[in-house]
């Protein structure tokens, strides 16, 4: 049983051969953008969410359309809007007529019972509709009057925010921030970027994305690669790498980080940090570090991984204060800031 | 079956790689050594060319000053490399990550070495061929090319500047010791005022360094004096004194390493025995000897015990801390009777069998020899050594004929001899010239002479 276990199991090899080839699939349809689809597929391989950010009109429906296409999983969409109430989204008891006449309550599932779940412009919806998907993001269940329902792994949810027209939106809470492996950016295309998209979507065919699994295999396959990226070894100084930078978000003066002291200041979060990242932010990096050594062919972590997926892994786990806003500032500076500050303290 | 064979060929291959690491370890591990030692020694070295250097070229003041700062920055310089040096030591762990760095393994050993004990991973087996495979790439040689620090040709350069310096000053130092040898430049002595002290040279003919004889009381103001010229510059405040003192050590230092004039000894008033008994001892060491001070009879020097049995019965004989021991000086003194001190008519008081010389002593009376000091009753008699004991007092001072006296009644110096030319009636003071007798006298002359 172990045997055949061991010979099914994808090796490294097989891990960045199905990523490459997921990723070209993808970019059948989108153009540019190859680091935020890599961002995207890490997050989906290392077992977590993604927020998307970006104006409209930049991908992020197609992105995430793509990517259920290509893994040939499950898809489902919610366009979150200030109506929409949790029952909306995870299903609710409703009465159905049996063949013999009986009425009864019979659970509905909502549209988060699928494997990728593209939540669109999620800050729109109220806070009590978006705290309905911690429970499904978290636990991969759903809980409905009384009842509790199983999500069937893989589970991805793909929320977008728009960063404009903020007028009569909820912004995400932070507890609801940091359930999100990584924040993507999805930033404005460049003139050819602009016309290979034009070319590509105002021809009479549209570009055909092969699946790359099989409906029976693909949840099973896809859930062997997550398996493998917890398999990547990391080296105890690597963790306490990543341990540091993320300590290193947190201003000096909070009062949650305890009598212990900071060990390392960063003037840029001193001023414009009010709370830094939390542990799930060490997690992040670890987990989407471990996914960039697979793809490098590595069965373990570098310090250079984790500071490539810093970026993603911390951004939207800093909050900024009114200092911040007033020098337009941004996290990814902040983050940048940590990131060099730590960097000479590899030990 | 084929489980074991293969954990065993694992293990084989992770040794491998541990001990490449070792290797890379002790490279790194030697290299920090070096930089302790060599550094060091370097900064050593330069600031003893320094301080050498600062010898030859400035006053004393600021070679102290310069020496302080020298040594002080030498002494930071050596424990700034050391503490350098011991932070560069490596574990394994540590070689790991800079093997990982320099040859861009992307944190392989780092991971190896710190999983080792413990490979937990399904992967572990494919990390270990993953960095085997790149084995040459962090070769100790390859990580480290460095056998030998970049210090050790900074001590080596510095060596070389060292030899080159100490040669030259040793040079210029044996051509100053020669230059300042007592024999082409003796010391100069200390001066001291002498106006209200009752000094009378032992002899007439007054020539520098010559012996001189006072009462015991003049020799002890005598002593005083020279005491105070000597550390007539140390006066003034603390800190002025211990300003002189650092210079004083700054300047015997500067000499040490330059061989220059050395600073002028200390004047001492000593006794010396003219049998050459004590001859060279200090006061002090006269003190503590009653030998020497004849204080205790003498077999090979009766008289010098006898004199000892004299200075018993004087009062106020007992020698004052730091000042010699000047009874032995008081037979000299007979004739000065300035000084109301029973010390000074010593000689006077004694028998006249006292003086007599035993079998083998050495008391004696003055004579022609004696100047001013001789007993009267022996102008004509034989001629008698001192009645003195074998200790007397060697005080170099300079003496010249002066015309000022030291008392109203007697002139301070005998006068001077003048030569003058003969008149017509006057002959010198010499025998006529023998003349020869003629043949015809000679039997005239010795018939007169027979009879």
């Amino acid at each position: 049983m172990n045997a055949v276990a061991a010979a099914e199991a994808p090796s490294v090899a097989d891990f960045a051969r199905t990523f490459r080839h997921v990723q070209a699939q993808i970019h059948k349809v989108i153009v540019g953008h190859q680091q935020a689809v890599e961002e995207l597929l890490s997050a989906l391989f290392a077992g977590g969410h993604v927020l998307i950010e970006g104006v409209p009109g930049t991908g992020k429906t197609t992105l995430v359309k793509t990517l259920g296409l290509a893994l040939n999983l499950s898809f489902n969409r919610i366009q979150f809007t200030v109506d929409l109430m949790p029952a909306d989204i995870t299903g609710t008891r409703v009465i159905l007529s049996g063949e013999d006449g009986r009425r009864e309550f019979s659970f509905q599932p909502g549209p988060v019972f699928c494997h990728i779940l593209l939540g669109d412009e999620i800050n729109r919806a109220t806070p009590k509709t978006q705290s309905a998907l911690l429970e499904c993001m978290a636990e991969l269940q759903v809980t409905v009057s009384g009842m509790t329902h199983t999500l069937k792994p893989p589970y991805f949810v793909m929320a977008t925010l728009n960063p404009i027209e903020m007028e009569g939106t909820y912004p995400l809470p932070e507890a609801q921030l940091d359930r999100f492996l990584f924040k993507v950016r999805l930033e404005y295309p460049d003139e050819g970027e602009m016309v290979r998209i034009v070319t590509n979507t105002t021809g009479p065919e549209d570009a055909g994305v092969e699946p790359i699994f099989s409906v029976g295999e693909a949840a099973e396959r896809i859930e062997g690669l997550k398996r493998l990226v917890r398999e990547v070894m990391v080296a105890q100084p690597i963790e306490h790498y990543a341990a540091r930078m993320v300590r290193a978000t947190q201003p000096s003066s909070s009062r949650y980080i305890g009598q212990q002291t900071n060990g390392l200041r960063v003037d840029a979060v001193d001023r414009y940090v009010s709370f830094g990242a939390s542990p799930r932010g060490a997690q992040a990096l670890i987990m989407g570090a471990k996914v960039r050594a697979l793809l490098d062919g590595r069965a373990n972590v570098a310090y250079e991984d984790i500071d490539q997926v810093a970026p993603a892994a911390l951004q939207h786990r800093v909050m900024l204060n009114y200092a911040a806003h007033s020098d337009g500032i941004d996290a990814a500076h902040v983050v940048e800031r940590v990131i060099q500050a730590v960097r000479p303290a590899r030990a | 079956m084929d489980h074991e064979p293969a954990q065993a060929r694992g293990e084989e291959k992770s040794h491998l790689i541990l001990d490449q690491v070792a290797s890379i370890r002790s490279r790194l591990n030697a290299l920090a050594l070096q930089k302790g030692l060599f550094g060091g020694l370097t900064f050593i070295l330069c600031a003893a060319v320094l301080i050498v250097g600062a010898a030859f070229a400035f006053s004393p003041l600021t070679f102290l000053l310069l020496g302080i700062g020298v040594t002080a920055a030498a002494v930071a310089g050596v424990a700034r490399t050391a503490r350098a040096a011991w932070r560069m030591r490596t574990s394994n762990e540590r070689a790991a990550r800079i093997a990982d760095e320099r040859a861009a393994l992307k944190g392989r050993l780092t991971t190896m070495v710190a999983m080792r004990v413990e490979p937990r991973s399904s992967l572990w087996p494919y990390l270990i061929e993953d960095t085997l495979a790149l084995r040459e790439q962090f070769a100790a040689a390859k990580v480290e090319p460095r056998r030998l620090s970049r210090w050790l040709w900074a001590a080596l350069v510095s060596c070389v500047v060292a030899v080159i310096v100490m040669r030259l000053a040793y040079g210029v130092r044996t051509a100053r010791l020669g230059a300042n040898s007592p024999i082409v430049n003796a010391p100069g002595e200390p001066t001291a005022d002498l106006g209200d002290l009752d000094i009378r040279p032992a002899d007439p003919s007054v020539e520098p360094g010559t012996e001189i004889d006072a009462d015991p009381a003049t020799l002890r103001k005598l002593a005083e004096k020279l005491r105070e010229a000597q550390r007539g510059g140390q006066q003034g405040s603390p800190t002025s004194r211990l300003m002189a003192n650092a210079r004083d050590a700054a300047k015997a230092l500067q000499n040490k390493l330059t061989g220059g004039k050395p600073a002028e000894p200390a004047p001492r008033l000593r006794l010396t025995d003219k049998k050459g008994g004590s001859a060279g001892k200090s006061a002090a060491e006269s003190q503590n000897n009653p030998q020497a001070n004849g204080t205790q009879d003498n077999p090979q020097n009766p008289g010098a015990g006898q004199q000892s049995d004299q200075n018993q019965m004087q009062p106020n004989t007992a020698p004052t801390p730091g000042v010699p021991d000047m009874s032995g000086l008081a037979a000299l003194n007979g004739l000065n009777n300035d000084d109301p001190d029973p010390n000074g008519s010593l000689a006077q008081n004694t028998p006249p069998n006292a003086r007599k010389v035993p079998p083998g002593g050495t008391l004696g009376s003055g004579g022609s020899d004696h100047g001013s000091g001789t007993d009267p009753q022996h102008l004509y008699g034989e001629a008698e050594k001192p009645p003195l004991g074998n200790d007397t007092f060697k005080i170099p001072v300079e003496v010249g004929p002066s015309d000022e006296g030291s008392s109203n009644t007697a002139p301070a110096s005998p006068p001077q001899r003048t030569k003058s030319t003969l008149n017509a009636s006057q002959a010198p003071d010499e025998p006529f010239e023998r003349a020869s007798i003629p043949a015809s006298d000679r039997v005239t002359i010795k018939r007169v002479f027979e009879r």
